[in-house]
C-alpha cells in the first residue's frame, strides 16, 4: 500500500514536471524569425547559391549559438532562381505570399534581381542585395538595399583612378552588348569627358551570340591601329575579358588593362589559367592589369580572420569572395531585425526593418562588416572607397596607391589645391583622398624567452616593408614592445622596376602578451606583433598584409610548439599630434602556440590517474580493513598538497589543472568520510546496511570521475 | 404616478443601502479631507476590463496632473472597478467608493440605472459624482453630474444634419425602451417643425427578435433615411433583417448602437451607416490632437469617444481645483455649476447649474468601406482665433520681415511671395518653362508688329469687400506706380508702355497718353515704345497686377495693414506681425476657391537658418529652403544624407548663371584663342563637386535650361589638351611668355573660393599667372577677367540674354551687331519656340563664338518638403501657386 502510494506520488511529480516542460518549450518558446535567400541553387550556376548559402548559414549561426534575436531563432528558407529571370519572378512571388518571411537575401543576377525587386516592392517586402552590380537597381526602388557599389560607382571611380594614376589622356573601351557592359560604358564616357579623357575606340561585343576568338584578332587590329591609347577598359563578362587580356597581351598590346568588379572574380583568374593554357602563352601577360573590388583579405581586419578560420573549420574551404559578402548581407539583415520590436503585424515589422535599414547612413551610422563599414545612400545603394587591385601570378594584390574615404570636414581646409593636385578625387558627393599602400610581411620569426608572470616575451624577426613613395622607419612604433623598438637602419634596400622600394629591418626586443592560462594545460596561446604609424594617418599610410602564404615562426622553448599564424589591418580612431580624431591604419601579426607535452605535465598528471586509482582501490578493501585504507587515503591527501604545491604556478587565479587538484582533495575527503560512514555502521552491526553503502560505493565513484572527465572536456574545448 | 413609483422604489433602495453600509457621510468627508495628509481618490468604475479605452483616458489625465505636481502637493490616485454589468456589483463598488474618506469623485457607471441607484450614495457620501445616464438629474439634487448632450439639442442637431445632406423622407424606427421612446417622439417634434417629412414611425419591443413583420410594412413605404434609436443588439438583428430584406436607404442610429459589439455583428451590412458623436479625432483644434497624440504615443491604439470624455472629465476636475484651489467635493460641486463654459478634448462644453456638462460639437461619422468616414468635418473651423491646426495649416518659414505686402512695390523674393497669394497678376508663369499662363488675364493677343496687345479680363473676380475688379483698377494701379513717390523699384519694366518714361519724369502730363486704353470694364490695350513678342511675361509681374483703388486712397500708406487691406487672389490677410509671423486664410471670394485646398498658410520670420532647419527637422515647419530661407551650403551634404531629411529633399533652379566675364580691351584676353584656351581649362565639374556642392553644372549654355525650349550645346568643354594648343596657336607657348591674368573676385567666400580654383586651374594646365584683385566697380577696369552671378528680371530668355549682353558691356566692352540684329529679329517674333532659337544663337555667339562669358553654374534652390505637402512646385521667379497644392494626412 506504502509503495503504491509512493509509485503514484512520483508518477504525478514526473507527469507535472513534464508537463511543465512542455508547456514552456510549446507555448511560452518564441516563434522562429524567417529569412528568404533567393539564389541560384541549381543548374549552371548553382556553384554561387552554394557560396552565398555557406557566408549567409555561418553567420545566422553564430547569432542562433548566443541565443538568437531575442531569443528566437533564425532559420533560412531556401529559393532557387535557377539563375534566370522567369525563376526570379516566380521565386519572388512566393516568398511575398509567405506572410512569415521578414526579408530576402539576394538574388544573386542583376538580371534576375531587376525582375524580383518590383515583386517586393510592390508588397513591401525589403530585400538586401549582395552581388547584383546592375546601376538603376536599387534607385527606384524603396524597399531595395545593396550592400556593393553599382557599376557606374565601380567604373567611376577605376576611371578616376586610372586618370589621375597613370596620367591617361587616351582610352579605348571593350564593352558587353548587355546590361552590365552597358552601363559601365555610360558611366565610363561620362566619367572620362569630365577628366578630359578621349575615347577614340569604342568597341562592342555580343557575348551571347558570337564567338570572341574570331573578333579577338579584329579587336587588336583596330586598337594597333588607334594612335596613342593609353588604356583599354573592360567592361566585360569574366570568361570573355580573361580571354580577351590573354589575346592582346599575345599580340603585343601592352597598353594598362582596367575592368570592373567582373574582373575581381575568382572565376576570372581560373579562366585566365585556362585560357593561358589553351594559347599556350606563358609570357608576362599579368602586368598593368587592374581592377576594383569592395574588399581584399590583404586589407581586412581580425573580424575576418576570425570568420576565415571558422568557414575553413565549418566548409574546409577559404572563403571566397560573394560568400564574404554574403557573410556581411546576413550581418546588416540580423542587425535590423535586432533592433526592431517583433511582435507586431508582418507588414509593420517589414516597414520598421526598413527604416531600421535606413538608420545606416554615413561611417558614424553604418555596420562594421567584413567588407568594411556598411551604410546605404538615398537609393539604398553602399558607396564607400575601393580597393584598386593589380594582377600578379597569385592573383590580386592591392596597388600601391590607393584612394579612402574622407569626409568632408577633414579635408575642407584645402581642399581647393588638393582637389587640383589630384590627390583628392571626388565621386557623387564622396571624397576621397589619396594614400600610400605599404605592404608588410614578417619574415624568420624567432620567439624565446616567453614569461607569464611579467606577461613578456621575447622576439627576433625580420620586418619587410614594400613602398612606392615616402616611407619613414622611425615613424614605425610597435604597439605592444615593452621596450620602444626604433627602426633605423634597414638591412636591405632593394629598389624595384615600378619605382618601388623594399625595405628589410631586424627587429630585436622585448613584446608583453595577454596571457591566459586558464585552460593550462591544454591551452593555446597568441603572440602578436602590432605596429602603427604614429604620425601618419591612414589617408597618407594604409598598411596591407601580405598573407598570401601564412608566416612561419620558431619557438626556442621546449613548452610551447608553434601552430598558425595569420596577419591582418585594423583601423583604430586615434588622436593625432594636432589633437584631432584621425583613423590609423594598424597592422597586426599573431601567432598562436599550443602546449607541448612535457614531462612536466605527465608529471602533474601521473600522480592525479595513480591518486583515483588507489582511491578506488580503497571501496573494495573489507570493512574490517577499512581504517587501513583511511590512513593511506590521508596519506594520499597529503601527497596531493604536496604536488598541488609543488605544481603551482602562482598566478593570481585557479587555472585548469588546479581545479583538478581540487577535486582530487574532493574525492579523497569524500572517499575518506563514505570510509568513516561505513566503519559506523560495521560498528553499529547494520550488516545489510553496510553492504548496500559498499555498493553504492563503488558504483557511484567511476560515475564521478567519468562525468568529470567529460566535464573537463568540455570546458577545455568551449572557454 | 411613474415618477412616485420611481421615488418609492429609490428611497427604497436608499434605506436599504444605508442600513446595510456604513458610509461617510458628506461632513465627515469635508473634516477628513482638510485635515487628512493622505492622496486624494478618484473612483473610476467602468463596465468591463479593456472593452473600451476609458479606464485609458482618464489614466492619461490624472498621469499628467500628477506629471505636472497635482494638487496641493497630492498625488491623485485613481481607483478602477469594474461593474461587469451587474446591479449588485455596482452597489457594491459605490459602497466602497463611499466608505473611503479620501474619495473626491467617482467618474463612471455607464448603465444609467446603475448611476441613479449608485448616485444616491455618492450624494450622501458628498462624492462628486459623474455620469452619463439621460435620467440622472431628474431628481436633482448636489454632487450629481450628467454629462451627456441634452435630448433637445441632440435631435436638433440630428435633424438639421439630415436637412443639410437633403434627405427628405424619414422613417423612425425605434424600441420602446422608455428612453428611446422619448428620445424618438422628440426627434419626431423635432423634425415635424423643420419640416421634415416623416413617411413611418413604428415602435418595437426591446428584445424583439424578429423583424421581417415590421419591415415588410416599411418596404411599402418611401423613405430616404431611417432613424434607429435601440439598443446596440436589436440593432444588429434589425439591420441584418434589414439588409436581407434589400432595404438599403442609409441609416442614422445613435451613440447606444456605436458599441464594438454591434460593428462586429453587423459587418459589411452596415455599410453606409451614420453614428452621431461627440468626438472627431481629426477635429482640428489644438486640444484635441494634442489628446490624441498623446494618447496614442500612451497606449499605442488611436484613442476613442468614451476615452476623451474620460480624458475630459479629470481634465476638467482639474481645472476647476486649480482655479479654487482647493480639492474638497463641495467646491468642486459649485465650481462645475458656475463655470458656464469650458473647453475640452471633445469640444466647448456647456456646463449648467442643473449639473450638465454636455458636449457642444456634434460629428457625423459614416461606416464606409470598413472605415469611419467624418461627414462636414471642414466646416466646423473656428476663426477668431489663430490657434495653429497643423493639419489644415502650411507652415513656412522665411528669413526677413515682409518688406511690403503692396504688389506695385513688391521686389524680394519673399514679397513677390506673399503679394502672389494675396493678389492676382494679370498674368502668372508655368513652373516647369516659365511661359506665361492665364491669371486674371484670361487670353491675349498681340498685333503683327508685336507692339500692341489686347488682354481679356476675368469677369469673376472680386475684391475681398464683394467689389469685382475691372481693367480700371490695372489702369489705376500702373498709373499710381508711374507717380509713386519713392519709385516703385521695379518701376523701370513699365517703361516698355508708350510714354511711361515720359509720364514718369514728369516730361508728359497727361496721364491718358499712357500707352493704356480701357475698351471695356475686362478688356485692356497696352501699346508698347517698341515690339515686344514677350510682353506677357512682363506683365506676370507685380507691378502690373490690379490695386484696390478704394482702399488706397482711404487708408493710404496703411492699406496693407490686417483691417484695411482688400485682395483679390487665392489667400486673404488675417495676421501680420513684424518679426513673427504673417497669417494668410483661404479667401472665400476667389474665383477659383473650391480648387484651393490648404486653407491657411503661416509664414514663419525667423532670421536664423539652422533654427529653420532645427524647426523642420522637430516638425514644426513644412517646407525650408529656396530663397526665403537657405538652407546653409555646409549643411546640405548633411541633409542629403541624413535618413530623416534625405527623402524630403527637393532642388529647383533660379534664373540665375554664375559665370566669368573677359574684358576683351585688355591685351592678352583681347586674343580670341586665349579667351578661349582660358575657358577649356575652368574645369566647372571639378568646381561643383569640390566648392560649389549641389549647384547645377552650367556645361552647355549660359542661359539657364529652364528658359530654352531646345537643348542647345554651346559652352566650351574642359579640355586642357586643346587649351594649350589653342594657346600656342594664340602665340604664347607654354604660358611662359603670356603676361600676368588679372581676376576680379567676388564678394562671397564661395566666389572667392572659385576664383582661386581658377587661378589654379591657369596655373596647372597652361602655366599662366594669375593675381587676384578686389572687385572694383568703376567703369575702367584693369582686370582681365571678371566673375559675376547674372539674374533675369522677368522670366524670358530676353531679360537674362540680352539684358546680360548690355548691362557686362561696360565690362566686356563686346558689341556685337550680329547680336543686335539677332535680338531685333527676336522681340518681333511671335512664336517662343522660334524666338528662343534665335536666343540660343545669341548663346553660343557670346559663350562659344566670341568667349565673351565663362558660365560656371545655374544657381540652384534646395528645399526640404514634408512629405504631407502635395503637389509642390518650385517657382523659379518667386510666387508659389500654393492655392494648387494640398496637404495629405498622414
Amino acid at each position: 500500500m506504502k509503495k503504491k502510494i509512493i509509485i503514484s506520488t512520483l508518477f504525478i511529480c514526473i507527469s507535472i514536471a513534464l508537463i511543465w516542460i512542455l508547456y514552456y518549450s510549446l507555448w511560452t518558446g518564441k516563434k522562429n524569425i524567417y529569412i528568404a535567400v533567393a539564389c541560384s541553387f541549381s543548374g549552371k550556376y548553382k556553384n554561387y547559391g552554394s557560396e552565398v548559402l555557406k557566408g549567409v548559414q555561418l553567420y545566422v549561426d553564430q547569432v542562433n549559438a548566443t541565443g538568437g534575436i531575442k531569443g528566437s531563432a533564425i532559420k533560412l528558407l531556401i529559393f532557387d532562381d535557377k539563375g534566370t529571370v522567369q525563376g526570379a519572378v516566380k521565386v519572388a512571388k512566393s516568398i511575398v505570399r509567405n506572410k512569415q518571411i521578414r526579408l530576402v537575401l539576394g538574388h544573386y543576377f542583376s538580371s534576375c534581381s531587376l525582375k524580383a525587386a518590383p515583386v517586393y516592392e510592390k508588397n513591401m517586402m525589403p530585400s538586401i542585395n549582395y552581388s547584383a552590380t546592375y546601376d538603376d537597381l536599387a534607385k527606384n526602388n524603396d524597399w531595395l538595399f545593396r550592400i556593393i557599389p553599382p557599376n557606374s560607382y565601380q567604373s567611376e571611380f577605376l576611371t578616376a583612378f586610372a586618370k589621375t594614376t597613370f596620367n591617361v589622356k587616351k582610352a579605348c573601351i571593350i564593352y558587353d552588348n548587355d546590361a552590365y557592359g552597358s552601363s559601365l560604358l555610360k558611366s565610363f564616357i561620362e566619367k572620362a569627358k569630365e577628366l578630359c579623357i578621349d575615347i577614340p575606340l569604342r568597341i562592342s561585343i555580343d557575348s551571347e551570340n558570337s564567338v570572341i576568338d574570331q573578333h579577338a584578332k579584329e579587336i587588336v587590329q583596330k586598337i594597333n591601329n588607334t594612335k596613342e591609347i593609353d588604356i583599354i577598359f573592360l567592361a566585360t563578362h569574366a570568361d570573355i575579358s580573361a580571354n580577351l587580356i590573354v589575346q592582346l597581351r599575345k599580340n603585343k598590346c601592352n597598353q594598362i588593362i582596367i575592368g570592373a568588379d567582373a574582373m575581381a572574380s575568382s572565376l576570372f583568374i581560373d579562366s585566365l589559367a585556362a585560357y593561358q593554357k589553351k594559347y599556350a602563352f606563358s609570357d608576362i601577360y599579368t602586368n598593368g592589369i587592374y581592377s576594383v573590388s569592395w574588399f581584399h583579405h590583404n586589407m581586412s581586419g581580425k573580424a575576418y580572420v576570425d570568420f576565415a578560420q571558422t568557414y575553413k573549420d565549418k566548409y574546409h574551404l577559404k572563403p571566397s569572395l560573394i560568400s564574404t559578402t554574403a557573410y556581411d548581407a546576413a550581418h546588416v539583415a540580423i542587425s535590423a531585425l535586432q533592433s526592431i520590436d517583433m511582435d507586431r503585424s508582418s507588414r509593420t515589422v517589414r516597414k520598421k526593418i526598413k527604416q531600421s535599414l535606413e538608420q545606416y547612413y554615413d561611417q558614424r551610422h553604418c555596420i562594421k562588416g567584413l567588407t568594411g563599414n556598411i551604410y546605404f545612400d538615398t537609393f539604398g545603394d553602399m558607396k564607400k572607397s575601393m580597393i584598386v587591385m593589380q594582377l600578379r601570378k597569385r592573383g590580386y594584390i592591392p596597388e600601391f596607391t590607393q584612394y579612402v574615404s574622407v569626409s568632408y570636414e577633414d579635408i575642407a581646409e584645402n581642399i581647393i589645391q588638393k582637389g587640383i593636385d589630384e590627390s583628392i578625387i571626388a565621386s557623387d558627393d564622396e571624397f576621397f583622398v589619396k594614400t600610400n599602400i605599404a605592404f608588410i610581411r614578417l619574415a624568420n620569426v624567432h620567439f624565446n624567452q616567453i614569461n607569464f608572470t611579467t606577461k613578456t616575451f621575447h622576439a627576433r624577426f625580420d620586418i619587410i616593408f614594400s613602398v612606392k613613395g615616402p616611407f619613414y622607419p622611425n615613424n614605425i612604433h610597435f604597439i605592444n614592445a615593452k621596450f620602444p623598438v626604433v627602426l633605423e637602419k634597414p638591412n636591405k634596400i632593394i629598389q624595384h622596376m615600378d619605382n618601388s622600394q623594399t625595405f628589410i629591418f631586424t627587429v630585436d626586443g622585448i613584446f608583453t602578451h595577454d596571457y591566459c592560462s586558464k585552460k593550462y594545460p591544454f591551452d593555446t596561446q597568441t603572440l602578436s606583433i602590432a605596429l602603427i604609424d604614429k604620425h601618419r594617418s591612414i589617408d597618407k599610410i594604409w598598411f596591407s598584409a601580405v598573407n598570401q602564404i601564412p608566416v612561419s615562426f620558431q619557438l626556442d622553448t621546449d613548452k610551447w610548439s608553434p601552430l598558425y599564424s595569420n596577419s591582418y589591418i585594423e583601423n583604430k580612431e586615434m588622436i593625432t599630434d594636432y589633437g584631432q580624431i584621425d583613423i590609423f591604419s594598424q597592422y597586426h601579426a599573431d601567432f598562436v602556440m599550443k602546449t607541448k607535452l612535457t614531462s612536466k605535465i605527465i608529471l602533474l598528471f601521473l600522480p592525479l590517474c595513480l591518486f583515483v586509482l588507489l582511491v578506488y582501490i580503497g571501496y573494495f578493501i573489507p570493512v574490517t580493513r577499512m581504517n587501513i585504507s583511511i590512513m593511506v587515503n590521508v596519506l594520499l591527501l597529503i601527497i596531493n598538497t604536496y604536488f598541488h604545491a609543488y605544481f603551482d604556478n602562482a598566478l593570481p587565479y585557479i587555472n585548469f589543472s588546479e581545479y583538478l587538484y581540487l577535486f582530487m582533495y574532493w574525492c579523497i575527503g569524500f572517499t575518506i568520510c563514505f570510509q568513516a560512514f561505513l566503519l559506523t555502521f560495521h560498528l553499529k552491526q547494520l550488516t545489510r546496511t553496510v553492504a548496500v553503502i559498499r555498493i553504492i560505493g563503488i558504483i557511484l565513484y567511476p560515475i564521478m570521475i567519468t562525468c568529470t572527465v567529460f566535464i573537463s572536456y568540455y570546458l577545455v574545448s568551449h572557454i | 404616478m411613474q415618477m412616485r413609483l420611481n421615488i418609492l422604489f429609490l428611497f427604497f433602495i436608499f434605506f436599504g443601502v444605508t442600513a446595510c453600509n456604513n458610509i461617510v457621510s458628506k461632513e465627515e468627508r469635508m473634516a477628513h479631507l482638510r485635515s487628512s495628509e493622505n492622496d486624494i481618490y478618484i473612483g473610476i468604475v467602468d463596465t468591463i476590463p479593456n472593452a473600451t479605452q476609458f479606464v485609458n483616458g482618464v489614466k492619461l489625465a490624472i498621469d499628467e496632473l500628477n506629471t505636472s505636481g497635482g494638487i496641493m502637493g497630492k498625488q491623485i490616485i485613481p481607483l478602477i472597478y469594474y461593474d461587469y454589468n451587474n446591479k449588485k456589483s455596482a452597489l457594491k463598488i459605490a459602497s466602497k467608493l463611499s466608505n473611503n474618506p479620501d474619495v473626491i469623485a467617482v467618474i463612471g457607471h455607464f448603465d444609467p440605472e446603475y448611476a441613479i441607484s449608485a448616485s444616491i450614495l455618492y450624494k450622501e457620501a458628498g462624492i462628486v459624482f459623474i455620469s452619463t445616464g439621460t435620467d440622472l438629474l431628474r431628481y436633482g439634487g448636489d454632487y450629481i453630474f450628467n454629462n451627456y448632450m441634452h435630448d433637445m439639442d441632440y435631435v436638433d442637431k440630428i435633424t438639421d444634419f439630415i436637412k443639410e445632406e437633403n434627405f427628405s423622407q424619414i422613417a423612425i424606427l425605434n424600441d420602446r425602451h422608455e428612453r428611446n421612446k422619448i428620445l424618438a417622439e422628440n426627434f419626431y417634434g423635432q423634425a415635424v417643425e423643420k419640416k421634415i417629412n416623416i413617411t413611418f414611425h413604428k415602435s418595437f419591443s426591446p428584445n424583439e427578435k424578429n423583424f421581417r413583420d415590421l419591415l415588410s410594412g416599411l418596404k411599402l413605404e418611401k423613405f430616404d433615411i431611417i432613424f434607429l434609436v435601440c439598443r446596440d443588439l436589436a440593432a444588429s438583428l434589425l439591420i441584418n433583417q434589414m439588409r436581407e430584406m434589400d432595404i438599403r436607404v442609409p441609416i442614422i442610429g445613435t451613440y447606444e448602437i456605436d458599441t464594438q459589439h454591434f460593428w462586429s455583428q453587423t459587418g459589411k451590412n452596415a455599410e453606409g451607416m451614420i453614428i452621431p458623436t461627440n468626438f472627431y479625432a481629426k477635429n482640428p483644434r489644438k486640444l484635441t490632437q494634442d489628446f490624441v497624440k498623446s494618447f496614442s504615443v500612451a497606449f499605442g491604439v488611436d484613442p476613442d469617444e468614451i476615452s476623451a470624455r474620460g480624458y475630459d472629465f479629470i481634465r476638467l476636475l482639474k481645472d476647476i481645483m486649480y482655479q479654487k484651489n482647493s480639492y474638497l467635493p463641495l467646491i468642486l460641486d459649485t465650481g462645475i455649476r458656475f463655470m458656464g463654459s469650458w473647453d475640452g478634448v471633445l469640444s466647448r462644453y456647456q456646463l449648467t447649474r442643473k449639473g450638465q456638462i454636455s458636449p457642444s460639437e456634434l460629428f457625423y461619422k459614416k461606416y464606409d468601406n470598413g472605415k469611419f468616414i467624418y461627414l462636414k468635418q471642414k466646416a466646423k473651423k473656428k476663426e477668431d482665433t489663430f490657434e495653429l491646426v497643423e493639419e489644415i495649416t502650411l507652415r513656412l518659414a522665411v528669413n526677413d520681415n515682409i518688406a511690403t505686402m503692396d504688389p506695385g512695390f513688391a521686389h524680394d523674393t519673399t514679397s513677390i511671395e506673399v503679394c502672389k497669394q494675396l493678389f492676382l497678376n494679370l498674368t502668372q508663369y508655368n513652373d516647369k518653362n516659365c511661359e506665361p499662363e492665364p491669371d486674371f488675364a484670361l487670353s491675349w493677343k498681340a498685333n503683327e508688329d508685336q507692339n500692341a496687345f489686347r488682354y481679356h479680363l476675368r469677369k469673376d473676380v472680386y475684391w475681398t469687400n464683394g467689389e469685382p475688379v475691372t481693367a480700371h483698377d490695372i489702369v489705376w494701379a500702373i498709373q499710381r506706380n508711374l507717380r509713386s513717390k519713392p519709385d516703385v523699384p521695379d518701376i523701370r519694366h513699365l517703361f516698355i508702355l508708350k510714354n511711361a518714361r515720359a509720364i514718369h519724369n514728369g516730361e508728359i502730363k497727361d496721364l491718358n497718353k499712357l500707352g493704356i486704353t480701357v475698351i471695356d470694364d475686362y478688356t485692356l490695350d497696352f501699346q508698347l515704345e517698341y515690339p515686344a513678342a514677350y510682353f506677357p511675361a512682363f506683365t506676370g509681374l507685380p507691378v502690373y497686377s490690379p490695386l484696390p483703388s478704394k482702399a488706397i486712397q482711404k487708408w493710404g500708406k496703411e492699406w496693407t495693414r490686417p483691417k484695411n487691406i482688400q485682395t483679390n487672389g487665392p489667400y486673404r490677410l488675417v495676421f501680420y506681425e513684424t518679426d513673427a509671423s504673417a497669417i494668410l486664410r483661404k479667401n472665400p471670394t476667389y474665383f477659383n476657391a473650391s480648387r484651393v485646398s490648404i486653407e491657411e498658410i503661416r509664414y514663419n520670420i525667423i532670421p536664423n537658418n539652422i533654427n529653420v532647419l532645427y524647426l523642420y527637422k522637430s516638425n514644426q515647419l513644412d517646407i525650408v529652403g529656396g530663397p526665403f530661407s537657405t538652407i546653409p551650403l555646409n549643411y546640405i551634404q548633411t541633409v542629403k544624407k541624413e535618413p530623416e531629411t534625405r527623402f524630403n529633399y527637393k532642388k529647383g533652379s533660379y534664373l540665375s548663371t554664375l559665370a566669368f566675364a573677359f574684358n576683351i580691351q585688355q591685351s592678352p584676353v583681347d586674343n580670341i584663342l586665349l579667351r578661349k584656351a582660358i575657358a577649356s581649362v575652368i574645369d566647372r565639374h571639378f568646381i561643383t563637386r569640390f566648392i560649389a556642392f549641389g549647384y547645377q553644372i552650367a556645361e552647355k549654355s549660359f542661359t539657364p535650361e529652364i528658359l530654352m525650349s531646345e537643348k542647345i550645346d554651346s559652352a566650351a568643354h574642359f579640355h586642357p589638351i586643346h587649351a594649350q594648343k589653342m594657346m600656342t596657336e594664340a602665340g604664347y607657348f607654354n604660358g611662359h611668355t603670356c603676361p600676368e591674368i588679372i581676376i576680379e573676385t567676388g564678394t562671397t567666400v564661395m566666389h572667392q573660393k572659385i576664383v582661386k580654383a581658377v587661378s589654379l586651374l591657369l596655373k596647372k594646365h597652361l602655366n599662366i599667372s594669375t593675381k587676384i584683385i578686389d572687385p572694383m566697380h568703376s567703369k575702367t577696369s584693369s582686370s582681365h577677367l571678371r566673375i559675376q552671378k547674372y539674374d533675369a528680371s522677368y522670366p524670358d530668355a530676353d531679360s537674362f540674354l540680352y539684358d546680360s549682353y548690355i548691362l557686362s558691356r561696360h565690362y566686356t566692352h563686346f558689341n556685337s551687331d550680329q547680336i543686335s540684329t539677332l535680338h531685333e529679329n527676336a522681340i518681333k517674333e511671335k512664336s517662343r519656340t522660334l524666338r528662343n532659337i534665335l536666343y540660343e544663337k545669341i548663346d553660343n555667339i557670346l559663350i562659344q563664338k566670341e568667349c565673351i562669358l565663362i558660365p560656371i553654374y545655374y544657381d540652384t534652390a534646395h528645399y526640404l518638403v514634408q512629405s504631407r505637402v502635395k503637389g509642390w512646385n518650385h517657382m523659379p521667379f518667386g510666387g508659389q501657386l500654393i492655392n494648387s497644392w494640398q496637404l495629405e494626412e498622414e
